[in-house]
């Protein structure tokens, strides 16, 4: 078979110790069982990536991969996918970003960076042409600052991925920002460039994605296009993008509150972000490639303390779960100017929020005092302390040092029992607190194997009843309905838990294909997606063949994890919530009681066909055609 | 003859969909590229703000008209 459409062919080997680049055709066998980005990633990261070696060594592999939609005019096929070993976790690490497609126009469909340079570098590459070029000059620099350089000296129609001075310090909550906005956020994949002394990768391309069947792919896209754009609450969400579900999340508990001691009052999460006042803020819209939407935004502060201040923020929902309730700061104003410090610095906004959040409740508490935090007084909400401190973990300067140790080591450096209170699982902080729902979204922090929320966003956020789910489960084809009675059961219709394991397999079918996981591309039928993916690569594949690469490729995931020790023991609740009640309003929610876990894992392991200590099954393993 | 305008160039999110579209319906190859568009989407001054441009070769065909989704351009 000539080469795949979609696919730009390539994968693009960079080993910055012997300062060698080279190309290798994407196989059929890769392109066949992990379709593509984050699922070849994962297959990828699996065989070059040593148990042995420390995530902040030569040895770890950054991977960046964009999967066959991206470039086309699919829409929202602009997510691209990075993987590496995760200096947060010490397990598999990765992240989307709508960002960074063009790589597949200079001919790559992956870009594999390994070894350590002997001095700050940067990567350049347009087409053909691969330069590993000196870096000294933008080395110290924040993003944008290093990213003005990079487009001063190359041209603005570079993409260009950066690291802060938090990347380059090795700080375990360090991201990797596209374009002065666009994070590959969790996981701490900014420490793996700094480790590597790679400070950003800018690329252009002047190629073409071809498409295999274009009659079949013409047809199904004008299909696809009136289903997508029928779609109600569109307007909705170029305007607030994720803030659309704001007042539903907020009336349904789903803000933590000062570093999870409470869940936010619902009034005051509405009015604390309140929704006018970011519209009048806001002067434009700002779409990742392809997608008709544009749920970004262009913001500019006219007036007050920032004045003058604009930046485009990504999912406005970030800030808001991290800074706004966590750490309880209120306003928009001192919210962006937390989204400046962490885009400029590289940091992501909820483990850096989560270890702000813990040090002021331990402050509060007297756990520690000021000569901890050298002189530094910690309160909710306190937006100059905060700020601060944020750039003191960037800096690794003074009380930041311990906080730039991330979420596991950071509890061992303080001692006096302060891990209690820090709301982590696998050193990836948590997004929703496990006592309030029990959605696919707020369960799966326990077992997912990245780690919190982002991989199985689902439908269960809010309360649903079984009507709903099945009618929503013939919408989208999945869960087949020969796993209905197990999976789609329960008093609003679903199994958090083994409803998770489809979530997460759609989920990792999306981010391989290169679409967006919000609400709007998770309605289409997985069958389209399978008819386009057909018609574009000219691999055939229906819905099922689909849904089994990207269980394929969390499976191997899984595998990746065991492989450095991870057990059944690490799928559990930060201690505190399962200890204590949290409050909402003139509500308590009990805490997340061991059964009820034990329970859930049970189920989870058992819809995946992994045995009860989490290894994977032999008849998993050979159904999915894995030899690991 | 029809022709294609750029109307409200400050309603540009930089998506790109007219430029992919552009190339993949009017070029020979029926491919998708960014550099063998008609239309070109440029950022401006640094910041997440675009500039959008049609080249002389421009057939006036309308379909990034089609494709874009935020009111920039118009077809006369």
């Amino acid at each position: 078979m000539e080469k795949a459409g979609g696919f730009a062919g390539s994968i693009l080997y960079v080993d910055l110790s012997q300062r060698s680049v080279t190309k290798e055709p994407l196989s059929q066998e890769l392109m066949g069982d992990f379709l593509g980005g984050a699922g070849i990633n994962t297959k990828l990261a699996y065989d070059l990536i040593k148990p042995a070696d420390d995530s902040l060594s030569p040895g770890n592999v950054l991977l960046i991969g964009a999967g066959p939609f991206v470039g086309t005019i699919i829409p929202g096929a602009g997510r691209c996918s990075a993987t590496a070993k995760s200096p947060a976790s010490g397990l598999f690490g990765s992240n989307t970003t709508g960002y960074f497609g063009t790589l597949k126009f200079a001919g790559y469909d992956h870009l594999v960076t390994k070894g350590k340079a002997d001095r700050p570098v940067y990567l350049k590459i347009r087409d053909n042409e691969v330069e590993i070029r000196d870096a000294s000059h933008i080395w110290g620099k924040d993003t944008w600052e290093a990213t003005d350089a990079i487009w001063e000296e190359l041209g603005q129609e570079y993409e260009v991925l950066s690291i802060g001075p938090a990347g380059e310090n090795l700080v375990r909550s360090a991201n990797i920002i596209g374009g002065k906005y666009s994070a590959f956020a969790r996981t701490g994949l900014g420490a793996v460039m700094g480790s590597k002394n790679l400070k950003a990768i800018a690329v252009y391309g002047t190629g073409s994605i071809e498409v295999a069947d274009v009659e079949a792919f013409t047809q199904l896209l004008d299909r696809l296009y009136k289903e997508f754009t029928a779609q109600a609450g569109l307007d909705g969400w170029r305007t607030y993008g994720t803030l659309i579900s704001l007042e539903a999340m907020a009336k349904a508990g789903l803000y933590p509150h000062k570093n999870f001691q409470e869940t936010g009052e619902a009034d005051r999460c509405i009015e604390a972000f309140n929704l006018d006042n970011f519209a009048k803020l806001k002067v434009g819209d700002v779409a990742c490639m392809s997608c008709p939407i544009g749920c970004k935004h262009f913001v500019e502060l006219k007036e007050g303390k920032y004045a003058g201040l604009k930046l485009t923020v990504s999912c406005a929902n970030a800030p808001t779960q991290s800074w706004g309730g966590p750490c309880a700061i209120e306003g928009w104003e001192e919210i962006f100017r937390c989204v400046e410090l962490c885009n400029r610095l590289g940091l992501d906004y909820y483990d850096t929020a989560g270890l702000i959040a813990w040090a002021i409740e331990l402050y509060k508490r007297r756990i520690i005092d000021n000569k901890d935090t050298q002189g530094l007084e910690l309160d909710w909400g306190k937006a100059d302390a905060i700020e601060e401190l944020i750039q003191k973990i960037a800096h690794k300067d003074g009380f930041g040092e311990i906080l730039a140790q991330g979420l596991i080591e950071a509890p061992k450096r303080i001692g006096r029992n302060s891990a209690y209170y820090l709301s982590q699982v696998k050193g990836i902080g948590l997004v929703f607190d496990p006592r309030v729902r029990h959605s696919v979204e707020v369960v799966s922090q326990s077992f997912n194997v990245r780690g919190a929320h982002d991989s199985a966003l689902s439908v269960t956020m809010l309360p649903r009843t079984r009507e709903k789910m099945i009618k929503f489960a013939e919408r989208i084809g999945f869960p087949p309905r020969d796993a209905w009675d197990r999976v789609l059961a329960g008093p609003e219709g679903f199994n958090a838990a083994r409803l998770s394991k489809w979530y997460e397999d759609n989920v990792t079918v999306l981010d391989s294909l290169g679409v967006c996981q919000f609400a709007p591309f998770q309605r289409p039928n997985i069958a389209l997606w399978a008819e386009l993916y057909s018609a574009l690569t000219g691999i055939k594949k229906d819905a099922t063949e689909l849904l089994k690469t990207g269980e394929r490729a969390w499976n191997i995931r899984r595998a990746f994890n065991l492989r450095e020790g991870a057990a059944r023991k690490d799928d559990t609740f930060p201690e505190r919530t399962m200890r204590e009640p949290v409050k909402f309003g003139d509500k308590e929610y009990s805490p997340f009681t061991q059964e009820h876990l034990t329970e859930l894992i049970d189920d989870y392991y058992q819809e995946r066909g992994w045995n009860s200590d989490g290894t994977i099954s032999q008849e998993k393993l050979d159904e999915l055609g894995l030899r690991l | 003859m029809s022709e294609v305008r750029v109307t409200k160039e400050e309603n540009c999110s930089g998506c790109r969909l007219c430029a992919l579209a552009c190339s993949f319906f009017i070029s020979p190859e029926r491919a998708f590229s960014l550099s063998k568009s008609q239309i070109r989407v440029a950022r401006t001054d640094g910041e997440n703000r675009f500039k959008v441009g049609l080249l002389e070769d421009c057939l006036g065909c309308g379909i990034c008209v089609d494709y874009c989704h935020y009111g920039v351009l118009s077809k006369e």
